[in-house]
């Protein structure tokens, strides 16, 4: 990468917005992404996550504004020439093998990883003669990774790389990615896990029905969007659990109290210390789609 | 120059790996790869030797040699577009195609020249048996040229199964390649020969592609009237035409359909 490009922006979308069918999937977004910078899209379904990459990739089209890659229109040759995916495939044709399609995507590119290197890069020594057909989950999801960074590419699209994954298969694409970004390449992840955000990307963009609801640093992100919910059965009132530490929103239904929380064990330990005849208490991950609805709701009374 | 030359040899070996690997997919694939040589074998053995059936002018074991190569050329033309690419839409897997730097156009490429080498093997193997166990009474340039005919005959089918690729979904392309194979072989006048067919039949039989390839075919193989073939050229470039126009349509249709 030459230094003049090295702190110009790789994406840059300009009052983007973009419908399917009749329904507004992307509303009036401007943002742009620097080189070298790790950004993850975070957001429930239908937040216009994969929306929003398609239109980077070129495969959509917005229906106004403006999007660049590289300073290209997306989908050009020469913006995919400089550009790897890795996209919710769930299949790939089963009779190939691993070497013959990391072959054939290496063709694609004009500077690409040797054979050798790519198969080290994804963690697939040992089956590239296996057909697709008979990889496990994991090792498929390898597979798309090496098709992804087998050109070398400056720019890394990964559409919810780790989803439906076990901890462990987890772990080590996290690490895999994190090895290939350590060359000051530009990464663009989609993903509905708090977590991975953490673990891969340096700013975080919250994505809700097709609006930036916040952009940020992901320790400012992270502080505003709660990761547990820890439910109970309580005397208190509302109002005072809203002022236990770490507390982001309070919802009370079916005679229990749901408190979203970013310091779960802060909050436990003073909600035990406020209620000592506190019942039947659980702590839970939040499900994303609450995990910042406080965010949503603060914007919507605050118009 | 430089530049250009880098490119073009870029694209070539991009071409060439696609289609070799493309082939080698499909080979791999038995419900394809038998399929597309059983049928025509099968049929041409049955017909050719096993009936004692002289359905027309054209001797038997010559005139089962071009419906069945015309058969299996419709068949490789239409499974190897229809069913695979429905599939292969429906899986995302076109769409990382499309994003990856492989020119679209490759991706054509590949197929096309696939069904031609399917082909290619489908008619050889039916010439071979023709010519060691019966007789085609032809000059050898002339049965090159029967065979080439008969090979590219392949081409409108790939455009019409590329087209219905683009029209069904994964789980009905097999369902409605099938429902329009069999009536082209059938209604075409390949399998029955038109001659044969009832009158309001014959109508039907002229406007469908089937017909205008094995007719083209026969000619080659009789020699008849240049402007007789002409006329079928012309109707089976119009069939690939609208063909790829639906496929386009339907392309630009397609943006993110199979991503959620």
């Amino acid at each position: 990468m030459d230094s003049s490009e090295s702190n110009s922006a790789v994406i840059s979308l300009q009052g983007v917005t973009k419908s399917h069918r009749d329904v507004e999937a992307l509303t009036d977004i401007t943002l742009s992404i620097e080189s070298g910078c790790s950004t993850a899209l975070l957001g429930p379904n239908g937040a216009g996550k994969s929306t929003l990459l398609n239109l980077i990739l070129g495969s959509m089209r917005p229906d106004s504004g403006q999007v660049s890659v590289f300073g290209l229109r997306p989908g050009s040759i020469a913006a995919r020439l400089r550009s790897g995916a890795m996209l919710q495939v769930t299949g790939v044709p089963a009779t190939l093998t691993v070497q013959e399609h990391i072959e054939l995507f290496r063709t694609y590119y004009i500077e690409p990883l040797t054979f050798e290197e790519a198969v080290q890069r994804a963690n697939l020594a040992g089956l590239e003669r296996r057909r697709y057909g008979t990889l496990s989950g994991g090792e498929k999801q390898r597979l798309h990774f090496a098709l992804a960074i087998c050109g070398q590419p400056q720019l890394l699209v990964l559409d919810e790389p780790t989803t439906a994954m076990d901890v462990q298969t987890r772990l080590s694409m996290w690490e895999q990615i994190r090895q290939f970004m350590a060359e000051g390449r530009t990464l663009l992840l989609s993903t509905h896990n708090l977590r991975e955000c953490e673990e891969l990307a340096e700013r975080v963009i919250l994505l809700n029905q097709g609006r930036i609801l916040a952009d940020n640093d992901s320790k400012a992100i992270r502080s505003m969007v709660s990761s547990t919910v820890v439910s109970a059965v309580s005397c208190l009132d509302p109002r005072e659990l809203a002022q236990l530490p770490g507390v982001l929103r309070v919802d009370a239904r079916n005679g229990r109290i749901h408190l979203f929380v970013n310091a779960p064990q802060q909050t436990v330990k003073s909600l035990l210390d406020q209620d000592p005849g506190l019942e039947d208490l659980t702590v839970q991950p939040a499900p994303l789609e609450e995990a910042y609805l406080h965010l949503v709701e603060d914007r919507s009374s605050t118009p | 120059m430089n530049e250009v030359r880098r490119s073009v040899f870029h694209l070539a070996r991009i071409a060439a790996r696609e289609s070799a690997l493309e082939f080698l997919k499909c080979l791999r694939i038995p419900a394809f790869s038998v399929s597309c040589l059983a049928l025509p074998l099968v049929m041409f053995l049955f017909f050719g030797f096993g009936m004692n059936w002289e359905p027309s002018s054209v001797p038997q074991i010559q005139y089962w040699t071009v419906a069945a190569s015309c058969i299996g050329a419709i068949g490789v033309g239409l499974f190897g577009f229809g069913v695979y690419i429905a599939t292969e839409r429906g899986q995302g897997w076109l769409l990382l195609k499309r994003v990856s730097p492989m020119p679209p156009s490759m991706y054509f490429f590949a197929k096309t020249s696939m069904a031609i080498l399917f082909s290619l093997i489908v008619v050889g193997l039916i010439f071979c048996i023709a010519l060691l166990f019966g007789r085609i009474d032809l000059q050898l340039p002339r049965m090159l040229v029967l065979i080439a005919v008969l090979v590219l005959s392949t081409i409108p089918f790939c455009a019409l199964g590329l087209a219905i690729g683009y029209l069904t979904g994964p789980n009905s392309s097999h369902a409605v390649v099938n429902l329009v194979y069999l009536p082209l072989l059938f209604l075409g006048g390949v399998v029955v020969p038109y001659q044969l067919l009832p009158d309001f039949l014959q109508f039907v039989a002229v406007s469908l592609p089937s017909f205008h390839a094995i007719q083209l075919a026969f000619q080659v193989l009789e020699q008849t009237s240049v402007s007789d073939s002409l006329r079928h050229v012309t109707v089976l470039v119009l069939y690939t035409v609208a063909s790829l126009a639906i496929a386009v349509w339907c392309y630009y249709r397609d943006e993110g359909v199979t991503y959620g």
